[in-house]
C-alpha cells in the first residue's frame, strides 16, 4: 500500500519493527499485566496484590530461603513420581499396544484409573500409607499413569508396519529394530505425553501437599490461606507457573528439536 | 548367487464367515542361479505374497521353498516405496543394514554405493529432503551394498515418473550385470517385465497361480534396447496372455479366488 492512496485521509502507516508474532504476544502479555493491575486497584491490595507487591514478596521469600526450600520439596516429589510413571507407562503402553491379550487384561484398570477422582487417590493413600512423602508420590504415580499408558498405546498402534517389515527382511535383530525403528516413531508420543503428565503432576501435587504435607508449594499456599495472606498465595502460585513454563519449554523446545531434526524440511537446490 | 526351488506353494487365509481365500495355489517355479525372473500379473494374483514368502517375512504357507545350502543366504528386498528410516541420514540408512556398520571399510562401501546410484555427496541428507526417485535410489543402494545372492523387488519403479523409471531400469540392469545376483522382480507392467527379465512368469488370479512363461532370453540377448521391435512383440504377447487369463481387465480387483471350504 503506498502513501498516495492513503494520502487523502492523511494517514501514515509506520512499519512495525517487531516481527508480528512476537509483537502480538507482547500485546497479550501487557494486556494480562494491565488486567492484573486493574483488578488490584479495584479490589485493593489486600484482596488482590499487584505485580510489584507480589514480586517483592517473592524476593523476600527467596532471601529467607523458604521459597527455594518449598519449591524444591514440590519439585522433588513431582520428578520422582513423574519418572517412575513414565517408565511404567511406557512399558505398559507399548505392551498394550502390541498385545491384544495384555490390552484387554488391563483395559478395566486403565478406565478406572482415568475416571477415579484424583483427590480420592490422595486421601486413600494418606489413610492407608500414612501422612508422608511416600503416599503422596504413590498417589501421584497412579494419577498420571493411566494417561501415559493410553497415549503410548496409541503411539504403538500407529507404528508403521512397513518399516518394521523392511528391517525384518534385512534380518535386523529385534533389539536393533526396537531401538532404531520403533523408538524413534514413539518419540513424538513420549514427548507429548511427558508434557501432559508433568503439568498434571505439578497441579495434583500442590493439592496433595495442601491436604497432608508440611512442606512444598501446596503447604505454603494453605499456610498463607489460614492467615488470609493473598500476597503469599500469589507469590507461590506465580513461582510455580514460571518454573513449570520453563520446564515445559525445555521439553517442547530443546528435546523436541533434537528428536525431530529429521522432520525439518531443508530446501534442496534444483 | 543362488537358485530357488519352489514347489506346490499354497497360501490361504481364513476369511471371517468361514470362507477360505487362496492367495496362492500350487505354485511351482525353479529359478536358476543368476537368473532375472519377472513375476507379471494383475493385482491380487499373489505375486507380492510369493515375494514375501521368498524373503522369509511370511513363513505361514504350505509347500516347499528351498535354497541351496549356505551358511546364511544374503537376501535384499526393494519395496515399492523406498521405506527408508526418516530419522536417519542417507548414510545411516545404508549403515543400518550392515552387520559391521561401524567398521572402517563400511564407510568406504557406503560412499562407493552412493556414488554408483548417482547420489555421491548426499550422505548427510535426510530422506525427506530427497525426491521420490532419489529415495528409491537410496533403497537400491541399501539393497545392493549387502552384495545379495537373492534380490527381491516389488514394483520398485511403479511410483516414479516414466522418464525416471526408464532410467532406473537401465541403471538397475547395469548394476545387476556387475554381480549377477538372482533376481525376482514383481511388476504389473508387461513392457518393464520383458525389458528386464530373462524369463517372464505370468501369474493369474482366482486363485493366484502361474499361467504362462515367456523365455525372453532366447529371443532377446542383452544388452537390450527400448526401441527394439522384438521387445514390443514380446510385450504384446505377454499382454495377450494376461488378457486370456481375464485378469488384466477392469475385473482384476474383484474377489475371485474365494472358495467355500467344506
Amino acid at each position: 500500500m503506498s502513501q498516495e492512496t492513503l494520502g487523502r485521509r492523511s494517514l501514515t502507516i509506520r512499519p512495525i519493527v517487531l516481527p508480528t508474532g512476537l509483537f502480538l504476544r507482547l500485546v497479550g502479555l501487557l494486556a494480562l499485566l494491565a488486567a492484573w493491575l486493574l483488578a488490584s486497584r479495584s479490589l485493593g491490595g489486600e484482596l488482590m496484590p499487584g505485580p510489584v507487591a507480589t514480586w517483592e514478596f517473592i524476593v523476600r521469600e527467596y532471601d529467607r530461603g523458604t521459597l527455594f526450600f518449598h519449591v524444591w520439596a514440590t519439585m522433588r516429589r513431582v520428578l520422582i513420581a513423574f519418572s517412575l510413571a513414565m517408565v511404567a507407562g511406557a512399558v505398559l503402553g507399548v505392551a498394550m499396544g502390541v498385545s491384544r491379550v495384555i490390552d484387554q487384561l488391563f483395559e478395566v484398570w486403565v478406565v478406572v484409573g482415568l475416571t477415579v477422582p484424583r483427590i480420592v487417590l490422595f486421601v486413600m493413600a494418606y489413610l492407608i500409607i500414612g501422612l508422608n512423602d511416600r503416599s503422596a508420590i504413590a498417589a501421584l504415580i497412579l494419577t498420571v499413569l493411566p494417561t501415559i499408558i493410553v497415549q503410548v498405546r496409541e503411539g504403538t498402534r500407529a507404528l508403521d508396519p512397513k518399516l518394521i517389515e523392511m528391517a525384518r527382511s534385512y534380518r535386523r535383530s529385534p533389539p536393533l529394530i526396537f531401538r532404531r525403528v520403533v523408538v524413534p516413531q514413539l518419540m513424538p508420543y513420549f514427548i507429548g505425553t511427558a508434557r501432559g503428565a508433568l503439568s498434571l503432576s505439578w497441579k495434583m501435587i500442590v493439592l496433595a501437599e495442601l491436604l497432608g504435607r508440611t512442606s512444598g508449594v501446596g503447604y505454603q499456599i494453605s499456610f498463607y490461606f489460614q492467615f488470609f495472606n493473598m500476597n503469599g498465595i500469589m507469590a507461590y502460585g506465580l513461582t510455580m507457573m514460571v518454573v513449570l513454563a520453563i520446564i515445559d519449554f525445555g521439553f517442547s523446545g530443546i528435546l523436541g528439536r533434537a528428536a525431530f531434526r529429521w522432520r525439518k524440511p531443508v530446501r534442496l537446490a534444483g | 548367487m543362488t537358485g530357488v526351488h519352489i514347489a506346490h506353494v499354497t497360501k490361504s487365509y481364513l476369511l471371517p464367515g468361514g470362507t477360505r481365500k487362496h492367495a496362492l495355489k500350487g505354485v511351482d517355479l525353479d529359478i536358476a542361479p543368476g537368473e532375472f525372473v519377472c513375476l507379471l500379473g494383475p493385482s491380487g494374483c499373489g505375486k507380492s505374497t510369493l515375494l514375501n514368502i521368498l524373503s522369509g517375512l511370511d513363513s505361514e504357507y504350505e509347500g516347499v521353498v528351498a535354497f541351496p545350502e549356505t551358511e546364511r543366504l544374503r537376501i535384499s528386498y526393494i519395496f515399492q516405496e523406498a521405506r527408508l528410516l526418516p530419522w536417519m541420514t542417507v548414510r545411516n540408512n545404508l549403515r543400518f543394514v550392515l552387520d559391521d556398520g561401524r567398521g572402517s571399510d563400511a564407510h568406504q562401501r557406503i560412499e562407493g554405493w552412493l556414488e554408483r546410484v548417482g547420489l555421491a555427496g548426499y550422505g548427510d541428507y535426510y530422506p525427506s529432503q530427497l525426491s521420490v526417485g532419489m529415495q528409491q535410489r537410496v533403497s537400491v543402494a541399501r539393497a545392493l551394498i549387502l552384495e545379495p545372492e537373492l534380490l527381491l523387488m516389488d514394483e520398485p519403479f511403479s511410483s516414479l515418473d516414466e522418464l525416471t523409471s526408464l532410467r532406473m531400469r537401465m541403471e538397475l540392469l547395469d548394476l545387476w550385470d556387475q554381480a549377477r545376483p538372482t533376481v525376482v522382480f514383481v511388476t504389473h507392467n508387461p513392457m518393464e517385465a520383458v525389458y528386464l527379465a530373462d524369463r517372464v512368469v505370468i501369474m493369474t488370479t482366482g486363485p493366484g497361480r502361474i499361467s504362462h512363461e515367456l523365455l525372453v532370453n532366447t529371443e532377446l540377448p542383452r544388452p537390450r534396447d527400448f526401441e527394439d521391435q522384438r521387445l514390443w512383440q514380446l510385450s504384446r504377447e505377454a499382454v495377450r496372455h494376461l488378457m486370456d487369463d481375464g485378469g488384466a481387465g477392469p475385473s482384476a480387483g474383484s474377489p475371485i479366488g474365494v472358495v467355500k471350504t467344506t
